[in-house]
């Protein structure tokens, strides 16, 4: 159409000009968006918005997670006295006043003043007019820009302007926001993985307890420094070697088992107390935990253990089984008393000597098993014992649960805890009812021998006083019958023969006591003897004071004895000299002796075919002055068999004898044998 | 009155008895008439040794021996027979232990004090006579005594 120009409204140009300028500034805008990466951007978007808005000053800002404002960057066109922003301001939410950027905010919506104000995003600036303006997305407040000093006063049209602008920019804002979040939270997630890798690995490394990365084959993918110095070979080494390679036979079965239950899934984790043998051949105990770690299917991928060094602790432990062992199974009864003496433990010798278990004496004072006589000197004991002094081996009497008193020696020792002080005390007994029982005996022996002495001497004085007065009676009557025979009639010459046979008689008497008593006395030297030559020559000597008697003597072949040689041969002497007597009255007397050995002991006999005797008095032959004829039948004291007996008693050996009356007798005695 | 050089056996018996029966039986075989009985240790030791060394009977070679028992008050037997058999001057003369006591330690002690013999007493009057009797003609008789 020419010609008729048709009057555009009123304003159109404007309009048209200000749409112009705004798809430009929105297209301008869009562009910093996409291009510009980091803070710049808001510096970039004001230089923009400023001359838009004809504003001096402004600054444009977004609210962070927290809803603090942060400013990246105040621009202005400004002296360069006034720099841009190139750090990022932050407003925390909990700090904001009542500015008007703050009311803007919580009030969603544009507060302008033409009036100078001092809480201004940029503190610095004077400014005499401005515009604080949220940035809204979806109604909710990203961001602000604030525009100042305007030549002239703000008006509604500069705020609409501004709201056009940020309602463009929101968007953008809101998606570069979110972009930057989501950066931030992968940087972020990315900063943390390497924090804990980073962490990770100092644990694995520097860990006091040997860590290693197992696979399932049980070869070892990664040891840290502490496994490798626990089994002694480099990590490199331990890469060629499974763990069933080190592991100490005796421990590989149960081993496995656990293995293969964290396999199969049945245990998620297992822990166990065995040995590895070290590079060296040496065996170290140690606690082993495992687990596996599974791939998403399930299936286990590998298998992580730690590995801790308990030698010292296996040690320790040995050692305190050791020393319990010694308490409950010790020889010695032992009590743990506490300091007021109430029994804390017992062990099981305890409980046998008391007769009682350890549930029924635990928390009894130890009086209970002290007999009642000692409780004082028990408690005195206790207090030596806890003030430091020796209580060793003190004689005492304890009481088991029957009652009976039994003789022991105590020991008390004193118990400290770790600082030194007295805790407890441990009581051992030692039963001495045998050493008291023995005691005993050597004292009655010592009794039994010192009487025995006195008997020797008193009978030895006795025999001697008793000898001088006898001589006297058979010497005076022997005189008068001599000096008197003239005036002596037969009759008074018998009766001083009866005085002077019964003087003869008791010195007999005496002799034979004497004789027994010297015997006992005497020492005893022993030799080896020939008893076939002994009873030859004894029997010779015999002979000689008989010689008219007919004997044959049969000496077999008895073993050599082993015994005083005197004293052997008075009994052979003795017994020979009987046999001699009490075969008088045969015509041809026959006397054997022999002998034989047996285990430990020699016996020998000697056998006669004389007047024998009756075996209903067999025990009385040996009795001292005991005889079984009478004087008229055999002259005799009857103290013969009785040196014999008390010579073969010291000797260690017995007497006994067999006889018939008539037939004949045998007299045996035996000698413990000669070892050579 | 005997003359002292003519004892010939001096007898330390203290029992009355004994020294009767042991005079007798001296006398019986004709084997010593002078006969010198002291009771004690102390009246041996003072007739042997003497107050005047010149009148001992010992210095005459009289003394032909000496009957000796043990057990007597005072001095005692064994002390007469150490003193006598101590001294160079009487040493010489015979001393016949006769005593009750037949312990062994007693002889012993006797013959290592020097005696020239040791004599249980017997109980019985034949023998204790026959002892004497025997003793006196080997000591009296039979043994030679150096001249003086």
């Amino acid at each position: 159409m020419s010609g008729n120009k048709t009057k555009d409204p009123p304003g159109l140009a404007d309009k048209l000009r200000r749409s112009e300028k705004e798809i430009t500034l929105r297209n301008e805008s869009a562009d910093v968006f996409l291009t510009i990466p980091d803070d710049e951007m808001y510096n970039e978007i004001l230089k923009l918005v400023l001359p838009a808005t004809e504003s001096a000053f402004g600054a444009f800002g977004y609210l962070d997670e927290n809803k603090s404002l942060v400013v990246p960057s105040m621009a202005g066109h400004l002296p360069s006295k006034y720099r841009v922003q190139k750090k990022n301001i932050s407003f925390p939410r909990d700090a904001w006043g009542d500015n008007s950027w703050c009311r803007a905010i919580r009030e969603k919506k544009a507060i302008y003043s033409n009036k100078p104000s001092t809480n201004m995003l940029g503190h610095h600036i004077t400014n005499q007019r401005h515009i604080s303006l949220p940035v809204l997305f979806r109604g909710e407040v990203i961001g602000l820009f604030q525009i100042a000093n305007k030549k002239t006063d703000y008006n509604e049209a500069d705020v609409q302007r501004l709201e056009i602008i940020a309602g463009f920019v929101a968007p953008e804002l809101n998606a570069r926001l979110q972009r930057e979040r989501y950066e931030e939270q992968g940087q972020m997630a990315k900063e943390n993985i390497r924090d804990r890798e980073a962490k990770f690995r100092s644990i694995f490394e520097q860990a006091a307890i040997g860590i290693a990365r197992m696979g399932i084959d049980g070869r070892w993918l990664e040891v840290n420094q502490r496994f490798s110095d626990i089994v002694g070979y480099t990590p490199q080494e331990l890469m060629k070697l499974t763990f069933r390679d080190i592991t100490h036979p005796d421990d590989l079965k149960n081993d496995l088992e656990y293995v293969r239950r964290l396999i199969s899934g049945e245990i998620d984790n297992y822990t166990m107390e065995k040995r590895y043998i070290r590079k060296d051949g040496s065996e170290i105990w140690i606690n082993v935990t495992g687990s596996g770690v599974r791939k998403p299917s399930g299936e286990p991928e590998y298998f992580i253990t730690t590995v801790e060094d308990i030698s010292q602790k296996k040690r320790a432990q040995t050692e305190l089984i050791q020393m319990s062992k010694v308490f409950m199974d010790g020889r010695n009864p032992i009590l743990i008393e506490d300091l007021s003496g109430n029994i804390l433990r017992m062990n099981k010798e305890a409980e046998r000597f008391y007769g009682f278990t350890s549930d029924e004496l635990v928390g009894q004072p130890v009086t209970a098993i002290v007999a009642p006589e000692h409780h004082e000197q028990n408690r005195e004991l206790q207090e030596r014992c806890i003030s430091g002094g020796a209580v060793r081996n003190v004689e005492g009497i304890r009481c088991d649960r029957s009652g009976k008193e039994i003789p022991v020696l105590q020991t008390l020792s004193l118990l400290k805890d770790e600082k030194g002080n007295p805790e407890a005390i441990a009581s051992m007994v030692q039963d001495i009812t045998e050493l008291k029982l023995a005691e005993k005996q050597t004292q009655r022996v010592a009794v039994v021998e010192a009487a025995n002495r006195e008997l020797e001497t008193f009978s030895y004085s006795i025999s001697h006083d008793l000898r001088a007065p006898l001589r006297a009676i058979d010497g005076y009557s022997h005189i008068i019958v001599e000096d008197y025979r003239d005036r002596l009639d037969d009759e008074g010459k018998r009766l001083l023969d009866v005085v002077s046979d019964n003087a003869r008689k008791m010195g007999e008497l005496i002799n034979d006591i004497l004789e027994l008593s010297r015997l006992s006395r005497q020492q005893l030297t022993p030799s080896i003897i020939d008893m076939k030559i002994l009873a030859q020559s004894t029997f010779e000597e015999l002979r000689a004071a008989a010689p008219e008697q007919k004997i044959v003597l049969k000496v077999e072949s008895p073993p050599p004895a082993r015994g005083d040689r005197v004293l052997i041969q008075q009994v052979m002497s003795n017994l020979l000299a009987n046999a001699i007597k009490f075969t008088g009255n045969k015509a041809t007397a026959v006397i054997e002796v022999g002998g034989s050995r047996k285990n430990s002991e020699c016996t020998y006999f000697v056998r006669d075919n004389g007047a024998g005797f009756d075996m209903q008095f067999a025990d009385k032959l040996f009795g001292m002055f005991q005889r079984l004829h009478s004087e008229e039948e055999f002259e005799g004291t009857g103290i013969g068999l009785s040196i014999v007996q008390r010579i073969i008693h010291r000797h260690g050996g017995r007497v006994w004898a067999e006889g018939q009356v008539g037939e004949g007798a045998t007299l045996y005695f035996s000698l413990p044998s000669d070892r050579g | 009155m005997i003359e002292i050089d003519e004892i010939e056996v001096l007898l330390v018996e203290d029992n009355p008895n004994d020294a009767e029966l042991a005079i007798r039986s001296l006398k019986k075989h004709n084997l010593a008439n002078n006969v010198h009985w002291v009771k004690d240790g102390a009246e041996a030791l003072e007739y042997v040794f003497g107050n005047d060394p010149d009148t001992a009977p010992h210095m005459n070679g009289g003394l032909k021996f000496i009957l000796l028992d043990l057990k007597m008050p005072k001095v005692n037997g064994k002390e007469v027979l150490k003193k006598i058999k101590a001294d160079p001057k009487t040493n010489s003369i015979p001393v016949v232990v006769m005593t009750s006591s037949n312990d062994d330690q007693d002889v012993e002690e006797c013959y290592r004090l020097g005696a020239n013999s040791y004599i249980t007493k017997p109980v019985e009057f034949e023998k204790f006579t026959k002892v004497v009797a025997d003793l006196g003609y080997y000591w009296m008789i039979i043994n030679d005594y150096p001249h003086r």
